[in-house]
């Protein structure tokens, strides 16, 4: 049969560009090794009868130990100085060491790492480090006082564009380099946070010969001295480290070295199906879920759970402008604090699981101050009416409150993806006889909304290593223009904000933050709603999630085991 | 036909050139900028903010950073990204593989499934096997993609174990995407192969083919069917352009890599370079398709001229 004269060379030349797809859409998938081949070795039905699977996934005791992770976002950066996002602290804080670690959640000590020891002088403005003279970066490259000179310039140099290690340095002058292992850093006045600050993901320290080597594409291809190398970075697929045969183990409560000898970030931003990839045995640990995904998941008990929190702050909360009508008014911010019941919050939007928040700090902060957070009696609604009664609004009969014949109206701003947080905040708002509006607005738009101040409430959510970070959010020179979304400026909190900058000691410092907390709660700038709760799944054997780190947030891959 | 292709060049440029200034435009005069999401886990003051934007040239006049980027991207430099700072050509030309192999194996789907479906249909008129088809067709119209994949997850990879859940590297990982995003379009297919046929298969030339006593199967497969292509070609094109400019709900709910999940984040976070470079090169891909498209135009009737 000619098939060619059936049906005309226009269906066939169609066919045939039909048929080369399939074929390149095959053989492309083929040819392509850009992930590692982790499927799902067996069928999964039987979530209750998975023992089975593990066998397949498992390595045997002689092979190669892997660890894949499924991971919620992709990493943005994986250079230090530039990262300005916690989602890279955990590849950051397997790559890089740092000078110091505080152990925040126990004692809030700092702890010797690259630093084996230092000391404030006299005046407060130079930091001398004592530098271990036992490491030596992946590259072979020695760390030393040199090194570190390097490392604090670079974040400091303005090509740089740090986006956050830049703003722990306070009014840094230079560092000095003494002799091979010790260095003096100098600031223009004391500068209290400093030491704290530096143990954050962000202040790793890079080899100076790989920056110099690599140029614009070290963040693609970091080097640090860490437990683990950096492999390969496969955009919008994954990022795989390996362990650092050769790692000098810097901090005293981490394991000495890996138990893993290959660590894969496979990025699935989808909850649903980071969640069907841990099921499957595709990934041994899911990060950041769902707390539906979360709930369900711990419930069948088959695998193990871990949630961490974060330090710093504010948690999870709802600021509130104290400058714009009707929340200028002290009485009625402290009705809405009294109205919102955020354990109903916690319950509907998280399953129960995140512990309330701290107020301004998060209550595991060393800096914590209880007296602040628990000033007020959350979900209480006769205590808030009676304040609004007090404050002169009054009740009508179609359930709104007015006073001088205006209605209570609440502008209630929020990004999109907390918008369920506003939805369930709302009904609590109208019973205590506001009119709410809630806008949704993402990221760069809200920034520019809320600095216009044409809201009432904003959700929101930050977390820092030490307690100056807060400055950010309260001290009026952030209004128009920074994150003050409050709109506050009190003279008093700002001279605060300064002094808990300038001093050094760690027992001042905290009586300083204290006060700062308790005027910022007694004057009602912030409905506390929930401490930040970062949810994990893992396959039950392994171990060692207990935070170890600086700032609690994440587990520290070096810890995990078996 | 050569200055057909010409024209349709040279308007291409064009229309890209004005594809890429308004995008320019519209992510610039949105309020805020990168730094707002830059700096939105651990804060700055307002003095700290201003001096990134600074040091990231965001304070520099519009036109200024415009006519830089036409210059640079003439030169094939798209410049870098502001978060990740990799060059975006090679972010984009990372992702675009897996985009393109999901647009075929998708397309492959839906052109298989849609035209046998829509021919078998047309030909049982009226009989069972027309209703169930066209009910499956609607069927499989109305069920968003990211509901499917998530059923299909379910289903194949946790409870049968048949598939991987998620990622891109082998073709076991593109079959339920492009099953997930290839039923839509088999139904968008199926219809309008159906109703194409039938409107063919009513046409005088079709009875005097019959009456000549030609086969029911030349009639239907060489006759009508070829006539029948002309609208179906089209909706091809224009599918098959928008899967090439990646189909974010896919690449997100199946952990895929991709081209629309990286556009889309990008515009989100206001990360200009890559929103610029991205869009770029989707508009030459679309424009490139759409000229395929109306080539073929012309192989299937030869009535089409290229003048």
């Amino acid at each position: 049969m000619n098939y060619r004269s059936i049906l005309g060379r226009g269906f066939w030349l169609l066919a045939l560009l039909m048929v080369l797809a399939m074929a390149v859409a095959v053989a492309g998938c083929g040819g392509a090794t850009d992930e590692p081949a982790d499927e799902p070795t067996e069928p999964a039905d039987d979530p209750a009868d998975d023992d089975d699977d593990d066998d397949v996934d498992e390595p045997a005791d002689d092979g190669p130990k892997e660890l894949t992770i499924g991971y919620y976002r992709e990493f943005t950066i994986l250079d230090p100085h530039m990262s300005s996002a916690g989602l890279d602290s955990l590849a950051l804080r397997a790559v890089f060491d740092r000078l110091v670690e505080v152990n925040s959640t126990e004692d809030g000590e700092i702890h010797p790492a690259l630093a084996t020891d230092w000391e404030v002088s006299e005046d407060g403005t130079v930091t001398t480090f004592n530098l271990r003279d036992d490491v030596t970066f992946h590259d072979g490259t020695p760390f030393n006082a040199e090194a570190v000179k390097f490392n604090f310039d670079r974040i400091m140099d303005p090509e740089t564009a740090s986006q956050s290690a830049v703003f722990g340095m306070g009014p840094y002058v230079e560092t000095r380099v003494v002799d091979e292992f010790t260095v003096e850093v100098e600031h223009e006045y004391p500068y209290g946070p400093f030491i704290r600050t530096i143990a954050a993901g962000s202040y790793g320290m890079v080899s100076p010969t790989a920056v110099e080597e690599l140029g614009d594409d070290f963040p693609q291809n970091p080097v640090g001295s860490g437990p683990f190398k950096f492999v390969e970075w496969v955009g919008g697929s994954h990022v795989t480290l390996e362990k650092n045969e050769d790692y000098t183990p810097v901090v005293s409560f981490n394991r000495d070295e890996a138990y893993y000898d290959e660590v894969t970030f496979r990025f699935i931003e989808e909850n649903s199906t980071r969640a069907a990839a841990l099921q499957t045995g595709e990934t041994n640990a899911a990060s950041n879920m769902a707390a539906n995904d979360f709930v369900r998941m711990r419930d069948t008990g088959d695998f193990g759970t871990h949630v961490y929190t974060t330090l710093g702050g504010p948690p999870g909360g709802i600021q509130i402008n104290v400058s714009k009508a009707p929340t200028d008014d002290v009485l009625v911010r402290r009705a809405i604090i009294h109205a919102v019941d955020s354990e109903l919050v916690r319950d509907v939007v998280y399953e129960g699981i995140p512990e309330p928040s701290g107020g301004v700090l998060s209550r595991h902060d060393f800096f914590y101050n209880p007296e602040a957070g628990e000033m007020y009696d959350y979900g209480n609604m006769d205590k808030a009416h009676e304040l609004m009664e007090e404050a002169g609004w009054i009740m009508e009969d179609d359930g709104k409150r007015y006073k001088d014949g205006e209605m209570l109206e609440i502008k209630y701003l929020t990004l999109p993806g907390v918008r369920n947080v506003a939805e369930v905040v709302e009904p609590m708002l109208t019973e205590l006889g506001a009119d709410v509006e809630i806008w949704a607005l993402d990221n760069p738009m809200q920034q520019n909304t809320a600095q216009e101040g044409e809201h009432n409430l904003v959700w929101t959510q930050w977390s820092s290593n030490d307690p100056s970070a807060i400055r950010g959010r309260w001290h009026s020179e952030n209004i128009g223009s920074g994150w003050n979304f409050y709109h506050y400026s009190n003279p008093e909190v700002d001279e605060l904000f300064i002094e808990g900058e300038r001093t050094t000691d760690v027992d001042e410092r905290k009586e300083i933050y204290d006060r700062i907390q308790y005027i910022l709660m007694d004057d009602a700038t912030i409905v506390p709603l929930n401490n930040v709760a970062i949810m994990w799944a893992f396959d039950p054997e392994i171990k060692g999630w207990e935070p170890a780190d600086s700032t609690g947030w994440f587990g520290f891959v070096l810890n995990l085991h078996e | 036909m050569a200055r057909y292709i010409q024209k349709r060049v040279i308007s291409a440029l064009i229309v890209t050139l004005g594809v890429s200034f308004i995008v320019f435009m519209m992510v610039n005069l949105l309020p805020g900028d990168a730094t707002a999401v830059m700096l939105a886990e651990f804060g700055a003051t307002a003095q700290e903010q201003a001096e990134l934007r600074r040091q990231l040239g965001l304070d520099r006049p519009l036109m200024v950073r415009y006519w830089e980027f036409l210059t640079n991207a003439l030169r094939g430099d798209l410049g870098r990204s502001l978060f990740t700072r990799r060059r975006v050509t090679a972010q984009i030309f990372e992702q675009y593989p897996a985009t393109l192999r999901l647009a075929l194996a998708g397309m492959g789907v839906a052109v298989l499934f849609g035209s046998i479906a829509g021919v078998t249909a047309a030909v049982n008129r009226g009989k069972l096997f027309d209703t169930g088809t066209m009910f499956a067709a609607l069927l499989a119209v109305s069920m968003p993609s990211f509901w499917l994949g998530l059923i299909f997850i379910f289903f194949f990879s946790v409870r049968l174990g048949w598939f991987p859940t998620s990622g891109s590297a082998t073709w076991r990982h593109l079959v339920l995407p492009a099953f997930a995003i290839g039923l839509r379009s088999a139904g968008v297919l199926a219809r309008l192969v159906r109703s194409s046929m039938l409107e063919v298969l009513r046409q005088d030339y079709i009875t005097t083919a019959r009456s000549k006593g030609l086969s029911e199967r030349i009639v239907t497969w060489r006759h009508a069917l070829k006539n029948a292509l002309i609208p179906v070609v089209t909706v091809i094109g224009v599918q098959f352009g928008f899967l090439l400019g990646g189909t974010v709900i896919t690449e997100i709910v199946f952990a895929r890599q991709g081209i629309g999940d990286l556009i889309v984040k990008a515009i989100f976070s206001h990360d200009f370079p890559l929103v610029q470079g991205g869009v770029l090169v989707l508009a030459v891909v679309f424009v490139f398709v759409n000229l395929m498209v109306d080539l073929t135009y012309g192989f299937l009737d030869p009535r089409v001229r290229y003048d």
